[in-house]
């Protein structure tokens, strides 16, 4: 019985070792037409809903001197004029640990601004804010030609933010379904994302070194 | 490739976009006027309303039990919360809730005092003060006072927030009419304003709402004045007097 399965082990032993073979192989040939270790992005894209939520529409300019009940607070209700955002910028560092995985880093900044009037003192005052999102993010790359490469990633990390005296400091996650980038060195990507920092596509370039 | 990325972060610079578009709107004369015609509908309109329901809800106590049950408007309507402490709506009509202390007397009664544990009045009003959805009340332990039994007289007030004196004139077409004396003050919460308001040096006269056959309201006429002074600190700041006409549109005169 012992020899038996000796026998079989030997037997099986190339193919083992071919299967493996084949892995090194795929992953050096990748490599050779992929040599890049590292790349850094920029992007824009998405609507900041998180920001929105948490500090412009909780202070929206809703005041309503139609309030069915006479009040002078609401007669002279501190309003809130038209608030803007930059849309989220990102930076990234990514590094190619394999052919169908890339950890990056990644920067997510927003700006907004506003303007505020007190009715009462008479005077325009402006508001503004950022919002921060650093966050690690893996991304499975699961197309790879010389120049198009197709991927999925998921990201977790840490979300915090300022707009005039509010504060705001939470888990941040995001998904990016599908992403693309077409290019070598200099490349451009596109994605969908899904996350508490922006929502809905983000854009930019990039460089592989 | 350079020159697309460049242009690209130029590009990105210029991108912003607006998420609220809320508009600031300093306060005007038009803003002034609702809110004084406002005043005037809690501080003078409802308590005529309510003096006409209180005193259909005081003849209505003193009914025998077989003219209670053909009083379609109160009758099974009325909760006794506890001892003289009534609570009811009277919807038919006025949109008016309320639960009131009687403290065991009557309304007519000399020295009388009826206490207003809730009172909140709302609805659509056709009056020619408010045109648009209202929706009033009335700070709980705001007394009702019978100050002139002679002359049909109460004093509606609370503390020394308002004080509204109703003086029941008689019926005109089968119609109520009032002469209110109203004074108070709103204080602001958040500021150092205070706005006093006053139907000036007569009184404001007031005929009853009802509905006609059509099921239309006559909203409350009203002759007289009624004067809004917003001050911050010792500072005038806004007025606004209105001057109400009965068949004619209602004026008023702001700063603003």
């Amino acid at each position: 019985m012992k020899r038996m399965l000796f026998a079989v082990l030997l037997m099986g032993m190339p193919f083992l070792l071919s299967a493996q073979e084949r892995r090194m192989t795929r992953e050096e040939r990748f490599r050779e037409r992929f040599p890049y270790r590292y790349e850094v992005r920029i992007g824009y894209g998405g609507t900041p809903m998180y920001d929105e939520e948490n500090f412009l529409y909780s202070g929206c300019g809703c005041w309503d001197i139609y309030d069915n009940t006479p009040k002078l607070d609401n007669l002279y209700r501190v309003q809130d004029g038209p608030e803007y955002v930059t849309g989220v910028f990102s930076a990234e560092f990514s590094m190619h640990l394999r052919r169908w995985f890339t950890l990056g880093f990644n920067l997510g900044i927003n700006g907004m601004w506003g303007q505020q009037y007190d009715p009462t003192a008479g005077i325009y005052t402006r508001k503004s804010g950022a919002s921060f999102n650093i966050m690690p993010v893996a991304r499975f790359n699961w197309f790879t030609t010389s120049v198009v490469r197709m991927y999925s990633s998921v990201g977790l990390g840490v979300y915090a933010g300022f707009y005039d005296d509010e504060r705001e400091c939470t888990a941040a996650a995001m998904c990016a379904p599908v992403g693309i980038t077409i290019g070598r060195k200099f490349f451009f990507f596109g994605e969908t994302v899904l996350s508490t920092a922006s929502f809905g596509g983000n854009i930019g370039i990039g460089y592989r070194f | 490739m350079k020159r697309l990325f460049i242009a690209f972060i130029i590009c990105a610079g210029f991108v912003s976009c607006q998420i609220s578009d809320s508009s600031i709107r300093p306060v005007d004369g038009h803003q002034l006027f609702n809110y004084s015609s406002g005043l005037c509908g809690n501080y003078v309109t409802v308590p005529v309303e309510l003096m006409e329901m209180l005193i259909g809800f005081d003849e209505y106590m003193n009914k025998s039990l077989a003219d209670k049950e053909a009083d379609a408007r109160f009758y099974g309507k009325i909760d006794e919360m506890s001892d003289n402490v009534y609570r009811f709506n009277d919807n038919a009509e006025r949109k008016i809730q309320c639960t009131v202390d009687t403290q065991g007397k009557s309304i007519h009664d000399k020295d009388a005092v009826w206490i207003i544990a809730h009172l909140s009045s709302w609805g659509y009003n056709e009056a020619d003060v408010l045109t648009s959805y209202y929706d009033y009340s009335l700070p709980e332990y705001t007394e009702i006072r019978m100050t002139d039994v002679e002359n049909s007289v109460w004093t509606i007030s609370y503390e020394d927030l308002f004080e509204t004196v109703l003086k029941y004139k008689g019926q005109d077409e089968g119609r109520n009419i009032w002469e209110v004396t109203a004074t108070g003050k709103d204080v602001s919460s958040k500021s150092d304003l205070t706005a006093y308001f006053s139907t000036g040096d007569a009184p404001l006269e007031v005929k009853e709402r009802k509905m006609n056959e059509d099921k239309v309201y006559l909203g409350n006429a009203y002759k007289g004045n009624f004067n809004v002074d917003i001050y911050s600190g010792k500072e005038l700041k806004d007025w606004c007097h209105i001057t109400f006409r009965p068949g004619f549109t209602t004026k008023y005169e702001t700063n603003q």
